[in-house]
């Protein structure tokens, strides 16, 4: 009997899906640098998280802990501003294939009621729509979310909730600094709206030139660090 | 019509409750009797027995030939239908075998060489026996722990990007069937 050269690629498509999906997240990487044809393969499956743990250290930021199985292997970000970590979590939650199952939403939910998310100061999502959980985000400082459809009701709440709000102290440290900030992006276009000392303004700007768009209008003098 | 065995028929393990019993000849001209609950496991095997009209009496006088599997993988394979065919299926299977620790008695069912392995993935794809395909999966899936890219691609027989574009000019630069 001739042997079957290679053994690998005999093996049929779903078998390597299902293989894959059994594989922790460590192993899926290196399969995927196999070659091409396997980072594809890899790329088709979802990953599974089985549980997210998140851990304040200090004032400074956060830790979040990723299992991919129930007693496997935990991996680590450290979520300082633009700590590289949080680019390569954003690439693992940003997966194509990554999806929330409805149910899971519950957990969203939950996690929207505790006293850490209503005091959060600084919202940043990306790549997730929230249109139906939309009201839960307007409380903090500085916000970036995106959405599936931007309707006008949208707006006016948002700039209902940004007028009613009182500024956070300690955020108008300059004249020109913005007091809050909160942007709404969809596939191509954001829309920056920003509450001023005395005014509030909404600009819509091209996703992928947001600070030149910005600032054609406001000149070098406007700090955008704060969205 | 009957094909004459020519090989002592294998009884993989004894039956109990008296079970309908049907014959399936492998590749190599081995003969295996399998249970009927057994060989429900098999969704291939299974529904050629249904189309082919086999019953408790004459399921015997019929054996059932499989050209794609050999009588060392049957062997395994009907070893296996037999051992599982009493589980009860597990409502979220894919879920649970993610946290599932093979048990001892297939992993030493399943201690074999890798292109054995692969071999016997291949016939229990053909023959459609999912909780089979899992367990191998599982074993395979342990394979890659703690293993480089570099060792990955020689445990698997992964080939680089390199071997597969060689691959494929070779197969683009063969003369078609017409040529």
């Amino acid at each position: 009997m001739t042997k079957l050269i290679p053994i690998w690629e005999n093996l049929p498509i779903h078998f390597k899906q299902n293989l894959v999906d059994k594989l922790d997240f460590r192993s899926r990487l290196n399969l995927s640098a196999c070659s091409t044809s396997e980072r594809d393969l890899v790329d088709s499956c979802p990953i599974s998280i089985h549980s997210l743990y998140i851990e304040q250290h200090d004032e400074e930021g956060f830790h979040l802990k990723i299992s991919f199985s129930k007693n496997g292997m935990v991996l680590k970000f450290n979520c300082n501003n633009r700590d590289r970590s949080v680019s390569a979590l954003h690439r693992l939650l940003s997966h194509r294939k990554t999806k929330i199952e409805e149910e899971k939403w519950e957990v969203v939910k939950k996690i929207m009621e505790t006293e850490q998310w209503k005091r959060a100061g600084k919202i940043h999502l990306y790549d997730c729509k929230v249109d139906a959980y939309f009201k839960n985000f307007l409380h903090v400082d500085s916000l970036k979310i995106c959405v599936e459809k931007l309707t006008e009701a949208m707006l006016l709440e948002v700039i209902e909730v940004i007028t009613a709000r009182d500024p956070p102290p300690g955020s108008q440290k300059e004249y020109q600094t913005p007091k809050i900030a909160t942007l709404l992006t969809n596939e191509s276009r954001c829309l920056l709206i920003i509450k001023w000392k005395k005014a509030i303004e909404a600009t819509v700007c091209r996703r992928e030139f947001l600070n030149e768009d910005f600032l054609k209008n406001h000149g070098n003098c406007v700090t955008l660090d704060m969205i | 019509m009957s094909v004459e065995p020519e090989v002592p028929i294998v009884q993989v393990e004894e039956v109990r409750e008296n079970p309908v019993l049907y014959k399936i000849i492998s590749s190599d001209n081995h003969v295996f009797t399998i249970s009927e609950h057994a060989v429900k496991l098999s969704k291939t095997l299974w529904d050629l027995i249904t189309n082919l009209g086999l019953t408790a009496e004459n399921a015997l006088d019929n054996p059932i030939p499989v050209e794609n599997v050999n009588g060392k993988n049957m062997e395994t394979i009907v070893q296996f239908c037999e051992r599982h065919k009493y589980d009860e299926e597990e409502p979220e299977y894919t879920n649970y075998i993610r946290e599932f620790v093979l048990p001892e008695w297939d992993r030493q069912l399943l201690s074999i060489d890798n292109e054995e392995l692969f071999q016997l993935i291949l016939a229990t794809n053909y023959l459609d026996i999912q909780k089979l395909m899992d367990y191998c999966c599982r074993v395979i899936g342990d394979m890659a722990k703690d293993k480089t890219p570099e060792e990955l691609r020689i445990i698997y027989g992964i080939p680089t990007d390199a071997e597969d574009d060689a691959l494929e000019r070779s197969a683009s630069d063969s003369p078609g069937p017409s040529g």
